[in-house]
C-alpha cells in the first residue's frame, strides 16, 4: 500500500512541476 | 591581530585559494571545448564512445531543444531514475551473496522513497546508515550511478542557461542527452578514474569483501565495515553529492585517510563549480564577467571560512569561565571547540570543510555541525540558505549566482536609473520575474516545512536538544534538503515518516521547481537579440559590480532568514555569553 502511495506522491509532483513550467511558458508568451 | 587568526588557518586558506585559482582556467578551458562540441585531448580515446551512446539511444548530435523540452527531457529523465533507484533498494533481499554478502533486508517504503529523491536531487540526504543499509549492488548501481547522472544534470542546467544568455537569438538551448553525455565522458568519468586511484593510493578501500571481523585485546568483537568506496568516494566530492559509503562520511578513515587526501578532497568540491565560472566569461567572450563572478564568490568563501574559524578557535565561553578550561590555542592543544571534531583534522579543516562542503551543494562532513559554536554553525546554515551560489553544487552554483546577477542588475537599474542589462540584453519583466520565483521558492520551501515541523510532536519528537538549539537542527535539516546539500546537523531523528515524506518533497522542490524558472530565462534570453552598450548601461564586468552583487546576496539572506536565524543561532550565542545553557 505505502508503494502505491509513493508512486502516486511522486508522479503528482511530476505532474505540478510540469504544470508550472507550462504556466512560466504562458508567461513568457504574453510578454511577447 | 586576534587569537583566533591562528597562522595555521591563513596557510591553509591562502594555499587553498591559490591552487583553486590556478585550476579554474585549465578545467574551464576544457569545460567550454566539451560543451561548444570541439575537439578536446580526450577525443582519440572517447569520442568513439561517446557517437556509440548516441547510436544506441538514437539521439541525433545535432538536434537541439527549446528550453522547455530541454525541462521536460530532465524531468522525464530524473524521475525514471527515482523510480529505478526504489527498485533497487526495495529488492536489496534478492541481490545475492555476491552484492549484498550481509544478506541486508530490503529498505522500508519510505525511507527509501526519501533515499532516492536525495540521490536523484544531488542532496545525497541519508537517514541510514550506508554500512549497515544499503548492499554493495544498491551502493554501486543505486547510488553511485545517480552521484554521476545528478552531478551532470546541475552541470548542464548551467550550460542551457550560460547558451541562453551567450546566444544572439535563437529558441533552443541545446540538447539535454548530448550535454548528459559529453559531461559524463569528458568531464565526470575520466577525473574520477584518476581520482579514484589516488584515494585509493592514500588508503581508501574498492573491493567487494564481507566486512572484517576482529577481536580486541579487551575481547570485545568488532566489525569493520568495507566495500566498493573509493569510485563512489570520488564521486561523491566532485559532484557535490556528499552522501558518504560510511555513516561518518569523511571523518571515517576508509574515507578520508590523510591530511593529503582531506585537502584534496576539499579542492575537489569546488573544481568544476569554480572552473564553470571561467567556463561562463570564455563563451560570452569576456573573460571579466567570470573573473568579477569567481571574485565574488571567494569573497564570500573567504568571510564564511574566517567567521566559522575564529568562533570555532574561540571555543564555548562557558566552559572557559565556570569550568577554567584554556580554550586558547598552545604548542600542546588546539584550544578553542574540540567537541564533535575529527581531532586528526582540527579546528581549522573542521571549520573550512563545514563552509566549503557548504558553499557547495556538498554536505560531505568532518565534523559535527551540531558541535559547532552557535554562531561557527550559522555559517553552513547561511551558506546553504543563500542558495549555496559561492562555487556552489556542480552546476546549481552558477545558474543560482546567474539569478543574483540578474536582480543585482535591475535593483541596480532602479537605484540610479540605468536601463537593466546584462551581457547586452535587456532584462525584462519576465526575467525580473522568474529571478523573483526562483527566489521565493526556496525560503518559502524551508519555512513553511520548518514551521509544520515544530508545530506538533510528528516533528518535535525527533529533536535532541531543547531550545534554541533544537529549532537550528530543524531549520538547518529543511534547509540543508532545500539546497539540496545534504549535511546533517544532527541531533534529530528524521528517519521518520514525517521527515521522509516531508524532506523529499523539499528536496525536489529545491531542485526541480527552483531550477525550472531559470530555465525558461535561459530561453527567454536566448531568443533576445544583443544590443551595444550605451551610456546607460551599467557594466557588470568590474569590481563594482561585483560589490554589488555581494550586497544583493547577503542583504536578501539577511532579510529572509533574520527572524528565524534570530529564535535559533543567535539566541543560543548570546544565552552562552550570559551563562545560560539548556
Amino acid at each position: 500500500m505505502a508503494d502505491l502511495v509513493i508512486v502516486a506522491m511522486t508522479l503528482g509532483y511530476f505532474a505540478i512541476n510540469v504544470a508550472f513550467a507550462w504556466g512560466c511558458g504562458l508567461l513568457m508568451k504574453e510578454k511577447n | 591581530m586576534p587569537a583566533w587568526i591562528t597562522g595555521e588557518a591563513i596557510w591553509t586558506w591562502a594555499l587553498y585559494g591559490a591552487i583553486l585559482l590556478l585550476t579554474a582556467k585549465p578545467v574551464g578551458i576544457q569545460l567550454y571545448r566539451v560543451f561548444t562540441g570541439q575537439r578536446t585531448f580526450l577525443h582519440p580515446v572517447l569520442r568513439p564512445l561517446e557517437t556509440g551512446i548516441y547510436y544506441l539511444t538514437r539521439v541525433d548530435e545535432q538536434e537541439e531543444m527549446s528550453w522547455y523540452v530541454y525541462l521536460l527531457a530532465t524531468l522525464a529523465f530524473s524521475f525514471i531514475g527515482l523510480f529505478l533507484l526504489y527498485v533497487i533498494e526495495r529488492t536489496q533481499q534478492w541481490h545475492g551473496s555476491l552484492l549484498n554478502p550481509e544478506h541486508l533486508p530490503n529498505v522500508s517504503q519510505f525511507l527509501a522513497w526519501n533515499t532516492a529523491a536525495s540521490f536523484l536531487t544531488n542532496t545525497n540526504w541519508q537517514n541510514y546508515s550506508g554500512e549497515s543499509t544499503m548492499s554493495y549492488l544498491t551502493q554501486m548501481a543505486g547510488l553511485a550511478y545517480h552521484n554521476f547522472v545528478s552531478a551532470a544534470a546541475g552541470i548542464v542546467w548551467a550550460v542551457a542557461l550560460v547558451r541562453g544568455l551567450a546566444r544572439r537569438s535563437g529558441k533552443t538551448i541545446g540538447s539535454f542527452w548530448v550535454d548528459m553525455v559529453r559531461c559524463i565522458v569528458y568531464i565526470l568519468m575520466p577525473i574520477t578514474f584518476f581520482y579514484a586511484l589516488f584515494l585509493v593510493w592514500q588508503g581508501v578501500p574498492d573491493n567487494l569483501v564481507s566486512p572484517t571481523i576482529a577481536h580486541t585485546l579487551q575481547g570485545g568483537v568488532q566489525t569493520i565495515a568495507q566495500g566498493p568506496v573509493a569510485l563512489q568516494e570520488a564521486m561523491k566530492m566532485l559532484g557535490t553529492n556528499g552522501g558518504g559509503f560510511f555513516n561518518a562520511n569523511s571523518a571515517h578513515p576508509f574515507e578520508n585517510p590523510t591530511p593529503l587526501s582531506n585537502f584534496v578532497q576539499m579542492l575537489s568540491i569546488f573544481l568544476i563549480g569554480s572552473a564553470l565560472v571561467y567556463m561562463f566569461g570564455r563563451w560570452i567572450k569576456d573573460t571579466k564577467q567570470g573573473w568579477v563572478i569567481w571574485g565574488a564568490m571567494f569573497v564570500l568563501f573567504s568571510a564564511g571560512f574566517f567567521f566559522a574559524v575564529g568562533f570555532e578557535q574561540a571555543g564555548n565561553p562557558v566552559i572557559a569561565a565556570k569550568a577554567g578550561v584554556a580554550t586558547r590555542k598552545t604548542a600542546n592543544q588546539p584550544g578553542g571547540n574540540m567537541e564533535g571534531k575529527e581531532v586528526r583534522f582540527g579546528i581549522v579543516d573542521s571549520a573550512m570543510f563545514a563552509t566549503i562542503t557548504t558553499d557547495a551543494s556538498c554536505g560531505a562532513i568532518i565534523a559535527w555541525h551540531d558541535s559547532f559554536t552557535p554562531l561557527g554553525g550559522l555559517v553552513p546554515l547561511t551558506n546553504m540558505a543563500t542558495g549555496e551560489v559561492i562555487y556552489g553544487g556542480v552546476g546549481a552554483g552558477l545558474y543560482g549566482m546567474l539569478m543574483y546577477a540578474i536582480l543585482a542588475v535591475f535593483i541596480a537599474g532602479l537605484m540610479v536609473g540605468r536601463t537593466p542589462e546584462y551581457l547586452g540584453k535587456k532584462i525584462e519583466s519576465f526575467e525580473v520575474k522568474m529571478a523573483s520565483i526562483a527566489l521565493l521558492i526556496s525560503p518559502a520551501n524551508i519555512l513553511i516545512f520548518a514551521a509544520l515541523a515544530v508545530m506538533g510532536t510528528w516533528g518535535t519528537a525527533s529533536i535532541l536538544n531543547p531550545g534554541p538549539h533544537g529549532l537550528t537542527e530543524v531549520l538547518y535539516a529543511f534547509t540543508s534538503m532545500n539546497a539540496n546539500n545534504g549535511s546533517a546537523f544532527a541531533g534529530l531523528t528524521t528517519n521518520t515518516n514525517f521527515y521522509n515524506i516531508t524532506g523529499g518533497i523539499v528536496m525536489l522542490i529545491g531542485r526541480f521547481l527552483f531550477m525550472t524558472p531559470l530555465l525558461a530565462i535561459a530561453g527567454s534570453m536566448a531568443g533576445k537579440k544583443t544590443i551595444a552598450p550605451g551610456l546607460g548601461t551599467f557594466p557588470t564586468n568590474g569590481p563594482t559590480f561585483g560589490i554589488l552583487l555581494v550586497a544583493v546576496i547577503i542583504i536578501v539572506a539577511a532579510l529572509t532568514y533574520l527572524p528565524a536565524y534570530s529564535l535559533g543561532p543567535i539566541l543560543e550565542q548570546l544565552q552562552l555569553h550570559a551563562g545560560i545553557l539548556h
